[in-house]
């Protein structure tokens, strides 16, 4: 057996290296990158301790930007989900015409680059020639039509529906899979008491995607802090940091305004949070095994 | 009578909700390939209708002109490594932790669990600087290698519950007969593993594919951009010119596009194990 060990090292060494090269290294750093004052320049690094996570607590873009990852979070945890569920259970009755063809076409959205989805949306909310606007004259509501990403009212709230957008196809796959796992005898005993179809839905399935839909609800939470691709392609935070999120204003900070430091303890904070979502995640995923 | 009427229109009702959510999910995508289609005299009258006649010529024009055949060809360079050392990174060492003992087994298991859960900003500042030391800024390789240290805790995760899964009893037979871990793995294994190395091969595809944060770090020429990085350039260049931004969105989305359909399977069998198990 002793002499198979290095053998069987030999399957995992190869990933472990690259693993330690470009994430485990890279992390370590950033930790004490956001203890320096580094400009991404200068020869030297000066160890400032806390000071750059101080200098967060005092920064209103900061908070900002944290609120609107807040009100993303809120709608992605509540909206897609909901709507995941009820396509889900829609979608897996008899009633529905072609299962699959529906399947196939709510979860579309999720496999396009968000540059893609940004520029479609962007062409939807355009204000000359956009498909909203003259959705909105059409049916005779015009006075509402304005630049739905130039006004500072509307920017955030047009993003997070984007962003539920190219996600609730993913709720519902992964609700189906869920209402896949329910003994079909749970219905058919409910049927034979005569229960409706509302009952049903509240009396098993929600009940028993208890589970699936924490976990859903634990991603949209993880996924939503992280966002980044489309309000960089769409508004790049703007106008005016009002749709500026953690991870743009981490990024700006540190690759635009060359704050290394002060970026790095952005990136750190936000991995705290998002590591301490996804251990619960993970924590409620191998509960069950 | 009365109980067949109401299930008829309860069908209707049901399906129409569900036509009407497709339509969300669709029209947006199909718009835009439509509009890539349309005639260039047309798109100023009538930039979002249906077009009178489809015109393969802002395609051609987009691909010559706008330089995206480059871009396309960029973006092969970098998948085609990508996810062939992903597939073959992260099966190895999913069979390791499914099948053989080794020392720290469940300690390195933790390890890469851990990595599932940072999120890839958080690693970027000091990725930037690495390649940037390492000479490999506007190269392929800044694009594919940190997928080889990213990618691993999801695939081997996923290897890892496709591999469990096969009987212990076929690997100790062939151990009887001889055959060493390697040829066990090459020639056993992997053929058993299919379905999974398909779910992660479109898995690792989609998100090569689609990546648009490493490329707008590593890449500052203008001949070494992706398709995602060429296409912003691009839309921001021709905004005047909505026909051809369509165009580049289509040469863009079509190939993910058809992954999915071809492999639709796939990647819902790689969602669902990854999220229920």
């Amino acid at each position: 057996m002793k002499k198979n060990v290095g053998l069987h090292m030999s399957f995992v060494l190869p990933a472990l290296m690259f693993y330690l090269l470009f994430v485990l290294l890279p992390i370590s750093t950033t930790f004490f990158f956001s203890l320096t004052d580094w400009d991404g320049a200068s020869p030297s690094k000066n160890f400032i301790g806390l000071e750059n996570y101080w200098g967060l607590l005092k920064d209103g873009v900061f908070f900002k930007s944290l609120l609107h990852n807040i009100l993303w979070i809120a709608a992605s945890i509540t909206v897609p989900v909901a709507m995941g569920l009820l396509l889900a259970v829609m979608v897996s009755t008899s009633m529905a015409f072609i299962p699959a063809f529906y399947r196939v076409v709510y979860f579309l959205p999720a496999v396009l680059s968000s540059v893609v989805v940004g520029i479609i949306w962007d062409w939807i909310y355009n204000p000359s020639f956009g498909l909203l606007n003259s959705g909105l004259s059409w049916v005779g509501l015009g006075s509402l039509s304005r630049g739905w990403l130039g006004d500072p009212q509307t920017v955030l709230a047009c993003l997070i529906a984007v962003g539920n957008w190219s996600y609730f196809g993913f709720c519902m796959v992964i609700f189906i899979a869920g209402l896949q796992s329910i003994d079909p005898a749970l219905y058919e005993a409910a049927d034979l008491d005569g229960a409706g179809s509302g009952i049903k839905f509240f009396a098993i399935t929600i009940p028993l995607l208890r589970h699936v839909t924490s976990l859903l609800v634990l991603n949209s939470l993880i996924g939503s802090f992280k966002v980044f691709d489309l309000v960089y392609v769409m508004t790049r935070g703007g106008p005016f940091n009002s749709s500026e999120v953690i991870a743009t204003y981490m990024f700006r900070t540190a690759f635009t305004l060359n704050r290394v430091g002060y970026g790095s303890a952005i990136a750190m904070v936000m991995a705290m949070f998002v590591i301490a979502c996804s251990c619960a995640y993970l924590w409620w995923r191998e509960r069950d095994e | 009578m009365n109980r067949n009427n109401l299930m008829g229109l309860r069908k209707i009702v049901l399906n129409s909700v569900l036509l009407l959510v497709a339509a969300l999910a669709l029209v947006p995508l199909v718009m835009m390939w439509l509009a890539a289609l349309r005639p260039a005299a047309e798109s100023l009258v009538n930039p979002i209708g249906l077009p009178s006649r489809l015109d393969f010529g802002n395609l051609v024009e987009a691909w010559r002109v706008g330089r995206m055949g480059l871009y396309f060809k960029n973006s092969l360079l970098v998948i085609i490594p990508r996810v062939g050392g992903v597939l073959v990174l992260a099966s190895l060492a999913g069979f390791a932790f499914a099948k053989l003992p080794f020392p720290c087994k469940t300690p390195l298991l933790v390890l890469f669990l851990f990595g599932m859960t940072l999120p890839i900003q958080a690693l970027i500042i000091p990725l930037f600087y690495q390649m940037k030391n390492l000479g490999l800024i506007n190269t392929y390789a800044s694009l594919f290698l940190p997928a080889y240290g990213f990618s691993m805790p999801f695939g081997i995760f996923l290897m890892r519950s496709f591999f469990r899964s096969l009987p212990d009893e076929l690997l100790e037979s062939a151990r009887i007969d001889g055959a060493g871990e390697y040829l066990i793995f090459a020639r056993i294994v992997v053929p058993l593993a299919m379905p999974g190395m398909l779910s992660l091969l479109v898995f690792e595809f989609m998100w090569g594919w689609n990546d648009f944060l490493i490329p707008l770090l590593m890449i500052w020429k203008e001949s070494m951009r992706t398709l995602p990085l060429g296409v912003i350039y691009f839309s921001n260049k021709y905004t005047v010119n909505p026909t051809l931004v369509a165009a580049g969105v289509t040469i863009v989305s079509f190939p993910i596009v058809l992954v999915y359909l071809l492999f639709q399977r796939g990647f819902e069998r790689g969602l669902t194990a990854g999220a229920i198990k």
